[in-house]
C-alpha cells in the first residue's frame, strides 16, 4: 500500500521481487522498461524526475489536447511508468543531492540511461555512490558504453540500430538502403539491463559486493546477429537485406501476401518442410495440379523458383481475409497468419485476450484517458491466470514527492521547509 | 566465488526460441546441460554451415546458441530415457524447453511431476503461443508467425509492398531474455521461499510488448497504425564514397546543418524557402529527398565511419550503417574488446560477439565453444551413479 494526498492504493500485485528497491533515474524507453519489469515482478521503484529536463515520453505521442505533460505524460509515459512511486528533486541542489544520498542508502539500486558524460557529471558513478553506500549496485545503460572512442556518441534508436549492425539486415531485398525497423537496440537494452540488475543483485548476496555495470546497449543488441556475423567470417559471405526470406533457407514458402481489404490487410506464411507445403499446396489448389508441380516438390526447388511459387501463393490469398487464410492454414496443419495490427492485437485476438495479456489502467484521480484504457502485460508471465486485474496509472511528476521525504525517508515537516530540493 | 550462477544447474531442451538463455545463463556460470536426442538438436540441421556443406557439428546458428553448454544426448521417448531424466532434473535448478505445449506432461515430464521430487525446481516453457487459451497450439515454422502475430511487422516496409519481418531470428533470441528475467525473479523468491515456480513465456506477447508505444495510439485514435510510403518519402540513409551508408539525421539543429553544408561549399539559397523555417522545428529525421540529395552531396566526401565522426563532432546523432561483415572491424567494439575468439574443435575459430554487458566485480564466462554431440553424456550419467556398463547398455539400446 502507498498512500498519497490523494488516497491509498495497492501498489504491487506481484511477489517475486518483493523487498527490493530501485532507484530509478532513467526516462524515455529502455530504463524505464526495465524498472516497469522490476514493478510488475513486485519490487518497490522510485523514480527521480528532473525539474530541469522532462521526460520526453512524458510530452510526446499525448491524448489529444493534453497540454498538461507534468500533470498527465503521453500514453507510451502511462504504460513505462505504471505504478511507480514519483520524486522530483534536483541534483545539483546541496537539499536534493542530499534526499538523493539518502534513497541511495535504502535502495539495492541505482539505474540510469545518460550518455556517459551526464552520468559522471552528475555524481552517479559506482565510485561516488558507493562512499554513500558501499555495496550500491549502479548500472548505467549508454548508448555505445562506457569506455571506448564513441563512448560519448549521441545515439538514439536508428542511430544505435545502425551502428549495431541491426539496421543493415533490414529491408528488402535487393533495395540500396534499409527499412526503418523496430527501435530493437532499446528493446533488447531494457532486457540487457534487467536481467544484469539480477545478476549483480544475487552476486552481491553471495559476496556482499556492490558493482557497477556498464550496459552499452549497442553491445546487448549486436550480440543477437551473432550467427550472421560468424557466417560472415566463416563462408566469407555479406549477410544483408532478404526481404522476408528465412536465412536458414529453411522455411520454402516464407513470405507475407496481400489478402482482400486495404494496405493492413496481408498475411503470413511459412513452410519448413515437403510436408507442410503439400498441405499448402492442397488448400491453395485442390485439383492436385500445384501439389504435384514438380518445381516445387523440394525445398531447392521451391527456392530456385520462390517468384512463382510466391505468386501462385498471393493469387489465393488476394480475394480472402487475413484471419481466413489464417484459419484455413492452421486447420490444414500449415503455419499461417494474420499479419495483426496494433488494433488487431486489442480488439481481434481471443487468445490474448484470454491469458489477460492487457490490463486495464486504473487512472483515478486522472480520468482523462478512455476508460479502460489499456497496457500490455508480459510481467509476471509467472501463470497467466494470476496476472493482475488492472495497474495503477503513472505518477504525475513529483506527486509522491512528500510521501517519500516522510513515510520513506522521515524527514520532518521542518527540514523539509528549510531544504528546497527543486 | 566470481561468477554469479556457479553451481546452478540447468537443463535445457530448448531450440533457436529458448537457447538464448541457456547460454546467457553459462555466461553468469550456471552449468547448462543441452539434452538432445540420439540423434542429435534438430537444431544442427540449420544453416547455414561453416564451410558451407551440412554437419551436425557446423550448423552456425547452433554453434552461437550453444556456447558455454554441456551436451546430454538422452532419448525420452524410452521408459529408461525418461527415468535418466527424472533422475538428472532432481539435481537441477532450473529446466528450460520449447515443446509444444503438454508434450513434456504427455511424457510423464511435466512440471507438477518433476516437483514432487525437487519442489524448488524453476522450469521455463518458451512457446510460440505460450501453455493456454485459443491458439496455445497455433503452428508457428518459424518466428516469422510469431512476428505477424504479435504485431510488430505491420507497420515495417512501405506502402503497397509486404510488411517486413525482422529476420535472422534476432527477435525470438532477444524475446527468450524475457524468459530468463522471470527465472532470475524465481530463483530470489527461492531463496527465501524454498519454492519453486513455473514460467510460461508466450513469443507472441513478447513481441507484442514491442508494440508497446502503439497499443495506446490504437486505443486513443481507434485505428490501425498504417506504414509510411508516397512520392515524397525518402528514407533517412545516405551513401559515402566507400559504398557505405548513415543513417542521416538532423534532431534539431537546423542552424548546424547549414554550417554545415556551407563548410563544405555546398550552394544552400534553396533552404532559404519558407518551408523549411516549419520543417527545421518539426523534424526528427530527414525524410525529405531535397535534403537527403544534400547529405549525398557530403557523404561524396567521406567513409561511412569518416561521416559518422565528423557529424558525431558536429554533435548530429548520426551514425554508420554496419553490416555483420564490417562489425568485427569497428574501432569503437575493437578498443572495448567486445569480440571474443571462440575455438570450436570442428568448427574452427571464429570471432564471437561478447557479453551483454559488462561487470566491474563479476567474472562472465566466455570463449567456450557448442558442446560436440552427446560430449558429457558419459561423465554427467557416471555422476548420476551409473557404471560403466549401464552406460554401454543405454547406448546399444538407443537410449543415450
Amino acid at each position: 500500500m502507498i498512500r498519497t494526498e490523494k488516497g491509498e492504493y495497492e501498489m504491487n500485485n506481484k511477489r517475486l521481487l518483493e523487498g527490493i528497491t530501485v532507484l530509478d533515474l532513467t526516462w524515455v524507453m529502455a530504463g524505464p522498461g526495465a524498472t516497469k519489469l522490476f514493478n510488475d515482478f513486485g519490487a518497490r521503484v522510485i523514480r527521480v524526475e528532473s525539474n530541469k529536463t522532462l521526460d520526453v515520453l512524458r510530452t510526446g505521442w499525448q491524448r489529444k489536447n493534453n497540454k498538461d505533460f507534468y500533470e498527465e505524460g503521453g500514453w507510451a509515459f502511462q504504460d513505462f511508468n505504471r505504478e511507480k512511486i514519483d520524486i522530483a528533486l534536483n541534483l545539483k541542489t546541496p537539499g536534493g543531492r542530499e534526499v538523493f544520498e539518502d534513497l541511495v542508502r535504502i535502495s539495492d539500486f541505482v539505474v540510469c540511461n545518460y550518455g556517459v558524460k551526464a552520468f559522471r557529471k552528475l555524481g552517479l558513478t559506482f565510485e561516488d555512490l558507493s562512499k554513500i553506500k558501499e555495496d550500491i549496485i549502479v548500472l548505467n545503460a549508454s548508448g555505445l558504453g562506457d569506455t571506448g572512442p564513441y563512448s560519448g556518441y549521441i545515439t538514439y534508436a536508428p542511430s544505435l540500430m545502425s551502428v549495431t549492425g541491426l539496421m543493415g539486415l533490414f529491408g528488402y531485398e535487393g533495395a540500396d538502403t534499409p527499412e526503418m525497423p523496430t527501435p530493437m537496440a532499446d528493446y533488447l537494452g531494457t532486457l540487457t539491463l534487467a536481467n544484469y540488475m539480477l545478476a549483480a543483485l544475487e552476486y552481491r548476496r553471495k559476496t556482499g559486493k556492490g558493482q557497477f555495470v556498464d550496459v552499452g546497449q549497442g553491445e546487448g543488441a549486436t550480440a543477437y546477429i551473432g550467427p550472421a556475423i560468424i557466417h560472415a567470417q566463416a563462408n566469407g559471405a555479406h549477410p544483408g537485406r532478404i526481404g522476408n526470406r528465412d536465412w536458414t533457407g529453411t522455411c520454402v514458402p516464407h513470405n507475407a501476401y496481400k489478402c482482400q481489404g486495404d494496405d493492413t490487410a496481408w498475411c503470413a506464411i511459412s513452410c519448413a518442410d515437403d510436408a507442410e507445403w503439400q498441405a499448402l499446396a492442397a488448400l491453395v489448389d485442390p485439383s492436385g495440379k500445384l501439389s504435384a508441380d514438380e518445381r516445387f516438390l523440394t525445398r531447392e526447388g521451391r527456392l530456385s523458383n520462390l517468384e512463382e511459387l510466391d505468386a501462385c501463393i498471393a493469387a489465393w490469398t488476394a480475394d480472402k481475409h487475413p484471419q481466413e487464410v489464417g484459419d484455413l492454414c492452421q486447420k490444414a496443419g500449415v503455419s499461417g497468419s494474420p499479419v495483426q495490427t496494433n488494433y488487431d492485437l486489442l480488439h481481434n485476438d481471443p487468445h490474448l485476450r484470454e491469458r489477460k495479456f492487457f490490463a486495464p489502467l486504473d487512472l483515478e484521480p486522472l480520468g482523462k484517458y478512455p476508460e479502460n484504457f489499456e497496457v500490455t502485460n508480459i510481467a509476471p508471465v509467472v501463470k497467466s491466470a494470476e496476472r493482475p486485474e488492472s495497474f495503477h496509472r503513472a505518477p504525475s511528476w513529483g506527486e509522491h514527492t512528500e510521501y517519500v521525504l516522510k513515510e520513506i525517508l522521515g524527514k520532518s515537516q521542518e527540514w523539509i521547509d528549510n531544504n528546497p530540493i527543486l | 566465488m566470481k561468477t554469479v550462477y556457479e553451481g546452478l544447474r540447468v537443463l535445457d531442451l530448448a531450440n533457436r526460441f529458448g537457447s538464448f538463455i541457456g547460454k546467457q545463463l553459462a555466461v553468469f556460470g550456471a552449468e547448462v546441460i543441452k539434452v538432445e536426442p540420439p540423434s542429435g538438436d534438430p537444431e544442427r540441421r540449420r544453416g547455414p554451415f561453416a564451410g558451407g556443406e551440412p554437419h551436425p557439428e557446423k550448423s552456425i546458428p547452433f554453434a552461437y546458441a550453444n556456447t558455454g553448454k554441456k551436451s546430454l544426448t538422452l532419448n525420452l521417448e524410452t521408459e529408461k530415457g525418461r527415468e535418466i531424466f527424472k533422475a538428472l532434473a532432481q539435481t537441477a535448478d532450473v529446466i528450460i524447453e520449447t515443446f509444444e505445449p503438454g508434450t513434456m506432461e504427455g511424457l510423464g515430464l511435466g512440471y507438477e511431476d518433476l516437483k514432487a521430487d525437487n519442489p524448488g525446481l524453476i522450469m521455463c516453457s518458451v512457446t510460440p503461443f505460450g501453455q493456454t487459451g485459443p491458439h496455445a497450439h497455433y503452428k508457428a515454422s518459424s518466428d516469422l508467425i510469431i512476428d505477424a502475430m504479435g504485431g510488430p511487422m505491420s507497420d515495417r516496409g512501405q506502402i503497397g509492398q509486404a510488411p517486413l519481418h525482422y529476420g535472422y531470428e534476432l527477435m525470438p533470441a532477444g524475446a527468450s531474455l524475457y524468459g530468463l528475467f522471470a527465472i532470475q525473479a524465481a530463483y530470489y523468491q527461492r531463496l527465501s521461499t524454498n519454492e519453486g515456480t513455473y514460467i510460461d513465456l508466450s513469443l507472441q506477447e513478447a513481441f507484442a510488448t514491442w508494440k508497446d508505444q502503439f497499443i495506446g495510439d490504437a486505443q486513443l485514435n481507434d485505428a490501425p497504425l498504417v506504414r509510411v510510403g508516397g512520392p515524397d518519402y525518402a528514407l533517412p540513409f545516405l551513401h559515402t564514397k566507400d559504398g557505405g551508408l548513415v543513417f542521416a539525421s538532423v534532431a534539431t539543429k537546423w542552424q548546424a546543418l547549414m554550417d554545415w553544408f556551407s563548410e563544405e561549399g555546398l550552394d544552400i539559397s534553396v533552404f532559404d524557402d519558407p518551408f523549411y523555417q516549419e520543417y527545421a522545428r518539426e523534424i526528427q529525421t530527414p525524410i525529405n529527398g531535397t535534403l537527403m540529395s544534400y547529405f549525398n552531396k557530403l557523404g561524396e566526401k567521406y567513409t561511412k565511419i569518416g561521416f559518422m565522426e565528423e557529424a558525431q563532432r558536429r554533435g548530429f546523432p548520426m551514425a554508420a550503417v554496419e553490416q555483420a561483415d564490417t562489425l568485427t572491424e569497428n574501432p569503437h567494439y575493437v578498443a572495448r574488446d567486445y569480440f571474443i575468439p571462440v575455438d570450436h574443435p570442428v568448427m574452427g575459430k571464429y570471432l564471437y560477439p561478447g557479453t551483454l554487458a559488462k561487470m566491474s566485480e563479476t567474472e562472465q564466462v566466455t570463449g567456450i565453444p557448442a558442446p560436440l554431440l552427446g560430449a558429457d553424456t558419459k561423465d554427467i550419467l557416471s555422476s548420476l551413479g551409473w557404471g560403466y556398463e549401464d552406460i554401454a547398455y543405454f547406448k546399444d539400446n538407443g537410449i543415450v
